[in-house]
């Protein structure tokens, strides 16, 4: 059964841990534009994070609010609420975000999926035959950008077996697809497959030349036979896997005080299993 | 409609305009600017077998439609409540066969829709939008064909006409000239590739109000069949600078729909109410005024 994610600790939830360690991973996109979409408080969260730590001259996209770079200091639940695009030094329409998906401008971006495979293919279209589907999924959204974004980036708020599996019953959005050279072989594009995968318990990234799912760092609170046991396909693991370092005093000050005074993130739900 | 200068109809008339109507084209987004009162008032008036165009993403607007069993297709892209989890009525009625969904994604469905808008009998997208991902499979309505230019092969995404398009604006005229204050500017294609077009409005301003700020203005009138005067149009959903989502009331629609008490849910709040007032007494005024506060 599903629990919630427990860091372990009571000075910060699962989900303020995860936003902080995606805006650090951001540090690299500094200056590149990307995005985040739709059930994406946590990349929001840390796309604002980024730019006031790691990042300073990031460009983003924040979802149905439509803003470029906003500035608000009570995340919104929603990336449509009007509150997401407070201060934004932009506004993008919808088509233009289509036909920046459809010519590669994108350099970076955040999704997820309901199902997530070793590849770093995602599924939001269902799970079982299509006529009959046992889970129906919420619909492919952007997800289809990840073929033609940069360096695509994953999340899930949940990691379980049935989120990691094998192989996606569908692929929503293209990650490495068969692994090896099968994604620049298939789409015919110059662009990476996913770089990096966040879930509640660990980050994940991909080995250099198989493009396989690969064990990162583990969150505090957990050791890598709980991210063994709660996945569903294969990992590799190296011998050593160091812990996520924990938000420093630094991080959570900042995201508390400049990206999330009404605490959004300390009940947002991460669980495992 | 353009030379009509007063296009003020009541909810009732709009609901029974769009029942008579069977694809129906929502704007808004999932929690913003959704015409919740019009689908009300729809739902009401006895609309059934409709098509669903929603906008790319979509939450209780789709689903409420969905939950009185009113659609019979849905262009799906991206349906769902966010942080509370899958919408109820969509699932349910997907697993359970009796709707049947269109496997769509955000260039089919605005590039569908600026493809009616413009009267294109479709757009050509490069093949590596789609490769490698199994929506040509899944979706009958994309198409593979040849670049007459290249001979390259490219995806092909029929125009998306619809017979009604819906929308709730912070601000519209008597002749339809209409302000979306927020969103990412889904409403003039949306409104372009519709037959007839009813707009719902916080205010209902006067020509004069328009013509000092027509800078706001998204859609012109001459596009715009009905305009119907609904403040709190959009609730649950938000209108920007008027009133925030109502997370409480997300919360009731889909723990009643999830818990399998879905009739009690339309009675109280859909089909119960005689009006939009008699909806709004449901609401309550204290929860109205709080609303405001985080708008």
């Amino acid at each position: 059964m599903a629990e919630q994610a427990d860091p372990g600790t009571t000075n910060y939830s699962m989900a303020e841990l995860m936003a902080v360690a995606m805006a650090r991973a951001l540090e690299s996109e500094d200056g590149n534009l990307g995005g985040v979409g739709a059930a994406a408080v946590v990349p929001m969260a840390a796309a604002r994070l980024a730019v006031l730590t790691v990042a300073p001259n990031l460009w983003w996209f924040c979802g149905g609010a439509s803003g470029l770079n906003p500035t608000f200091d009570n995340l919104p639940r929603s990336s449509a609420d009007p509150k997401a695009a407070v201060g934004s030094t932009g506004k993008k329409n919808m088509l233009d975000v289509v036909d920046m998906g459809a010519t590669g401008k994108w350099d970076w971006g955040f999704n997820g999926g309901l199902q997530i495979d070793k590849f770093g293919n995602i599924n939001m279209i269902g799970i079982g035959p299509h006529d009959k589907l046992k889970l129906r999924g919420p619909g492919t959204v952007g997800t289809i950008w990840t073929g033609t974004l940069k360096r695509p980036y994953l999340y899930s708020m949940h990691h379980a077996p049935r989120i990691l599996v094998d192989r996606v019953d569908y692929i929503s959005g293209p990650g490495w697809l068969d692994g090896g050279t099968s994604r620049a072989d298939v789409i015919g594009r110059d662009t990476l497959g996913p770089q990096l995968l966040f879930t509640p318990i660990c980050v994940l990234d991909f080995t250099e030349d198989a493009h396989q799912l690969r064990l990162k760092s583990v969150h505090p609170g957990y050791d890598k036979d709980a991210v063994i046991a709660n996945t569903g396909c294969e990992l590799v693991v190296p011998d050593k896997v160091p812990e996520t370092p924990p938000p420093t005093e630094q991080e959570l000050f900042v995201l508390r005080n400049h990206v999330d005074r009404d605490g959004v993130l300390k009940d947002v739900r991460a669980t495992v299993g | 409609m353009a030379g009509n200068q007063d296009k003020v109809v009541s909810l009732d008339q709009a609901g029974a305009m769009i029942a008579a109507r069977k694809i129906l084209s929502l704007a808004g987004s999932h929690s913003v600017n959704s015409p919740m009162a019009l689908i009300r008032a729809a739902i009401r008036a006895g609309a059934s077998a409709l098509s669903i165009i929603p906008p790319v993403t979509t939450s209780i607007a789709s689903d409420l439609l969905i939950a009185a069993g009113a659609v019979d297709t849905f262009y799906l892209c991206y349906i769902g409540f966010e942080t509370l989890g899958f919408a109820p009525a969509f699932r349910a009625a997907a697993e359970a066969g009796t709707l049947n969904v269109i496997e769509g994604d955000e260039p089919f469905v605005m590039l569908g829709t600026r493809a009616a808008a413009g009267g294109y009998p479709f757009i050509p997208v490069n093949k590596g939008v789609y490769e490698g991902t199994d929506l040509p499979r899944l979706n009958p309505m994309l198409k593979k064909v040849t670049d007459p230019f290249t001979g390259e092969e490219v995806y092909a995404i029929p125009a998306l006409p619809a017979d009604v398009c819906i929308l709730h604006a912070q601000a519209a005229d008597a002749q339809g000239n209409a302000q979306f204050w927020g969103g990412n500017n889904q409403e003039l294609d949306k409104a372009m590739a519709a037959d007839c077009v009813i707009i719902s409005t916080e205010r209902l301003i006067s020509v004069d109000a328009t013509r000092r700020d027509v800078e706001r203005v998204n859609i012109p009138g001459h596009m715009v069949d009905a305009v119907v005067h609904v403040p709190y149009g959009a609730h649950p959903t938000a209108s920007p600078e008027f009133y925030g989502t109502d997370e409480a009331h997300l919360k009731t629609y889909f723990d009643a729909v999830r818990g399998g008490n879905r009739d009690d849910y339309l009675d109280r709040f859909v089909t119960g109410p005689a009006d939009h007032e008699a909806y709004l007494g449901e609401v309550g005024l204290s929860a109205m005024f709080e609303l405001q506060k985080n708008a």
